[in-house]
């Protein structure tokens, strides 16, 4: 009985030293993964502002999200474009791009980037008209003037087949950035960023129609995260998408907070209006899928239908394999079904 | 054919903004029709301004000054007047000739009839100052004496009544400005023009004058004038006759100054 | 025969030099992108951009005589606008006082304000385009154009006064002459100037032109393309200063001191 005992007693001892180092090390895991954080540095695509994937940075700032995925984040802006040549030439590890623009610059000239998450399950590219142009429907678009920002954008093009619209009828100039050519009547239709225009222009005293062309069935997609190609799998990308994703589930719980979070990166922009963005955006933001699988997600057939329409209308200058264009894996690591891990 | 030119009391205040300066003090000049008037005195005395007001470029505060029966505008306005000054002031994109025919070109007052006097010719006008040949070279291509007689020719070109000169050989060197002395003599007496020149030369102004006018420092009157009846045409050798001297020792000394020739 | 053979050599001594350095100069970036791999979107090599520019020769020469209209016409807008207000300007110290703050109002106004406005005013073609040039032109050739109309020889001044001249005479045979150095320095600055204006012009509205070339180029990272519209504009400029010089000494072939490229 007493050597019985004894036995036990070592066993104890073992597996109390066992225990107290086995602490010590974990603690020294900790102290050494918290000690270095990884220093990532995003460009948002555009000024400051309420897109949704720039307040989804916004937002992990300063609530510590990054923080607590051991990210020290730098968050910069452009507004001259130049955000994917700084991502290729290394300056830049995480920004944002339409997908649109993804496929495009994958298909000439072949910049490797890869998107990874998606914002905006439908575009963010829509037409404004004038409510005195009483226009009823596209095809009361012919005999009138569309101004566009670069070039005539493949939206506009697939309302025009849809709605069997003659363009030849149509006077397409471009126009540049002021949407004061819609209300001074120098265009009749604009091209526009949903989130944007309409917006500003009731607020210069404008009653206006918005054409979206996911009612005309023409397949968009909106805003997305992207990374160099080679950086996809990446541990820092992942922790990213973790916590921005967190960020966007807080920032559709509290949108006053949020907007709050906005103005302080954008001091100079008018509250009401980035609260309109935010909105307007959030609401593109979800649909069936993100409901099923989490905000930030998307699937091969979204990216496949817009494909086949830039295809289609000439708004792609190559075909290629799109394959390496968009990846899902970082969303599988990052949600559960629709729970953050 | 020549005209008077008679200064009275006359008298010129710059008005400098708040600062008052007098230039002349009643000064008196009396230019009988032909003669020569040279205008000496110390720098600053106001020779320049009153070549001005003789020309018209200056209206006078007080006083009044005439250019044969009427005011200098009116000599303007006849284009009697012939001016140079101590720069040539050519037209550097003009030719020599029509630099000199740049009087012509201005057109005269119709209020006066068609008065204009018959203009010397410019071929003439380059004969007389020496420089045929030269009419299509330009400015830049002259030496400074030869500009100097091209700024003559031109201000002979529209048949002045009285030429007015302001140091006009000053800014050239010795050895030219002798003989440009000489020129001017020559054209001066042939023309026959009533002449004012302004000069810090008291050599210049015996050899040249018929009167020496001379004007004290600021501000300038006049204190004296001398008559230099030295013989005409005035030739070579001249200066070193005791006449000659007598009359520069006198200038000298109306000046109070004891020195070389040239004022300063 | 010599006078020709005299000419060709003092030609090709204003020509080979800069041709030559700018052969190097190319030489060097197109070694140096190809040495240093840079992506043809960041950064293309100069044979990529000649290749480019030669393919489509037609399109560029087209866009760049849209350009270099715009320019030429608002060069000349401007510069005639700027012209007669420096005549009137130069005569009255009251106009003068009044109107020139104004003009150097429009001086620093930057373009990227203005332009988009002219937009609106004025549509989409290619008056706005020329109205900007004219504006940048005109600051430069007003200033110039003052000073030259008044630094005028004073001892002719004296002399067309003396001579009851009016002041139509004394502008005409001694201000205007006077002035042209001060306009041809002015000119030399504005021609380039102009250039830019309507490019920049070009960027915010329309079709044609390269400005435009640049803007839809660049929102397509189309790099050969935007350097191909960059160099068009480039051999432009060169050509217009060249002009401008040649012309300056042609008409100031009396004048000392201008200077001889």
């Amino acid at each position: 009985m007493n050597a019985f005992r004894a036995v036990g007693n070592c066993n104890k001892a073992k597996l109390v030293i066992i225990t107290f180092f086995s602490l010590i090390a974990l603690l020294a895991c900790g102290v050494m993964e918290t000690s270095e954080p990884n220093n990532v540095t995003f460009m948002a695509g555009y000024k400051p502002q309420a897109n949704l994937p720039f307040v989804a940075t916004y937002v992990a700032q300063e609530k510590g999200y990054f923080k607590e995925h051991n990210l020290e984040v730098e968050i910069l802006h452009t507004t001259s474009g130049d955000n994917i040549q700084l991502l290729m030439s290394g300056d830049v590890d995480i920004t944002t791009s339409d997908a649109t623009s993804v496929l495009k610059r994958r298909s000439d000239p072949g910049i490797p980037i890869t998107a990874f998450a998606l914002f905006g399950q439908k575009g963010q590219q829509g037409f404004l008209s004038l409510k005195s142009s009483d226009f009823n429907s596209p095809k009361d678009w012919e005999g009138k003037t569309f101004g566009y920002k670069f070039s005539q954008p493949p939206e506009y093009l697939a309302i025009l087949e849809n709605e069997k619209v003659d363009r030849t009828k149509i006077q397409e100039v471009r126009v540049g950035f002021d949407p004061r050519v819609l209300t001074e009547g120098q265009v009749d239709i604009l091209a526009i960023f949903k989130s944007n225009e309409p917006d500003t222009v009731r607020n210069l005293g404008f009653e206006v129609d918005l054409w979206d062309p996911a009612d005309f069935d023409v397949p968009t997609l909106g805003l997305t995260y992207v990374t160099r190609e080679t950086d996809i799998e990446s541990e820092v990308v992942e922790q990213f998408l973790k916590a921005t994703m967190k960020a966007l589930e807080f920032t559709i719980e509290n949108r006053d907070e949020a907007i709050d979070i906005v103005m302080k990166y954008a001091p100079e922009e008018d509250r009401d209006h980035q609260k309109f963005m935010l909105n307007t955006e959030i609401d593109d933001a979800q649909s069936a899928i993100t409901d099923m699988n989490g905000l930030g997600s998307m699937t091969s057939n979204q990216w496949e239908s817009l494909y086949g329409h830039l295809i289609r209308y000439g708004a792609l200058p190559k075909e290629f394999d799109i394959k390496s264009a968009f990846t899902i894996d970082v969303l599988d690591q990052v949600y559960k079904g629709n729970k953050l891990r | 054919m020549s005209q008077s030119i008679k200064a009275t009391q006359l008298q010129y205040v710059y008005d400098g903004g708040g600062r008052n300066l007098t230039a002349l003090d009643r000064v008196d000049l009396d230019v009988k029709p032909g003669e020569f008037v040279s205008v000496v005195g110390p720098s600053g005395c106001g020779k320049s301004t009153l070549l001005k007001l003789i020309a018209g470029l200056l209206v006078p505060t007080n006083g009044s000054v005439t250019i044969g029966s009427g005011p200098p505008a009116k000599a303007q306005k006849l284009k009697n007047i012939g001016l140079m000054f101590q720069e040539p002031g050519l037209l550097p994109w003009r030719t020599v000739a029509q630099n000199i025919t740049l009087p012509t070109e201005i057109a005269p007052n119709s209020s006066y009839g068609n008065q204009s006097n018959s203009d010397n010719t410019p071929k003439a006008l380059l004969r007389l100052i020496g420089l045929e040949g030269f009419a299509t070279y330009y400015p830049k291509e002259l030496s400074g004496g030869m500009k100097q007689r091209v700024a003559l020719a031109r201000a002979l070109a529209a048949s002045p009544e009285v030429l007015l000169l302001d140091e006009p050989l000053a800014a050239l060197d010795d050895i030219t400005r002798t003989s440009m002395r000489y020129e001017l003599i020559r054209i001066c007496e042939y023309s026959n023009l009533s002449v004012v020149m302004v000069t810090h030369n008291l050599r210049e102004a015996v050899l040249m004058s018929d009167k020496v006018a001379i004007l004290t420092s600021r501000p300038g009157s006049t204190t004296a004038t001398v008559t230099i009846n030295l013989p005409r045409p005035r030739i070579q050798g001249i200066e070193d006759t005791l006449a000659f001297i007598e009359y520069e020792q006198k200038l000298k000394n109306l000046l109070s100054i004891g020195t070389e020739t040239d004022i300063k | 025969m010599q006078k020709y053979f005299v000419g060709f050599m003092k030609l090709s001594s204003y020509t080979i030099p800069p041709t030559l350095a700018l052969f190097l100069l190319l030489s060097i970036w197109e070694i140096w992108v190809r040495a240093a791999n840079v992506p043809i979107y960041i950064f293309p090599a100069p044979s990529i951009i000649f290749t480019r520019l030669f393919q489509d020769m037609g399109f560029f020469l087209s866009h760049g005589m849209t350009t270099l209209t715009e320019a030429l016409l608002g060069f000349i807008l401007g510069a005639t606008i700027a012209m007669t207000g420096a005549t009137f300007m130069a005569h009255s110290r009251l106009l003068e006082r009044s109107l020139l703050p104004i003009a150097v109002m429009i001086k620093v106004t930057p373009i990227v304000a203005i332009a988009p406005i002219f937009v609106i005013w004025f549509g989409f073609g290619s008056f706005p385009k020329i109205l900007i040039a004219s504006l940048i032109t005109f600051f430069p050739v007003l200033v110039n154009g003052m000073s030259g109309l008044r630094n005028v020889d004073p001892v002719v001044l004296d002399l067309l006064n003396s001579l009851n001249a009016s002041r139509r005479e004394i502008y005409f045979k001694l201000r205007l002459p006077s002035s042209m150095p001060y306009l041809f320095a002015a000119f030399k600055i504005s021609i380039p100037l102009s250039v830019i204006g309507a490019v920049v012009g070009e960027w915010f509205s329309g079709d044609r032109g390269l400005g435009s070339v640049i803007i839809v180029s660049h929102a397509n990272l189309d790099m050969p393309t935007l350097f191909s519209a960059i160099f068009v504009l480039a051999g432009i400029g060169v050509a217009l200063t060249i002009i401008v010089f040649y012309l300056e000494k042609k008409v100031l072939r009396w004048h000392d001191s201008s200077v001889i490229t």
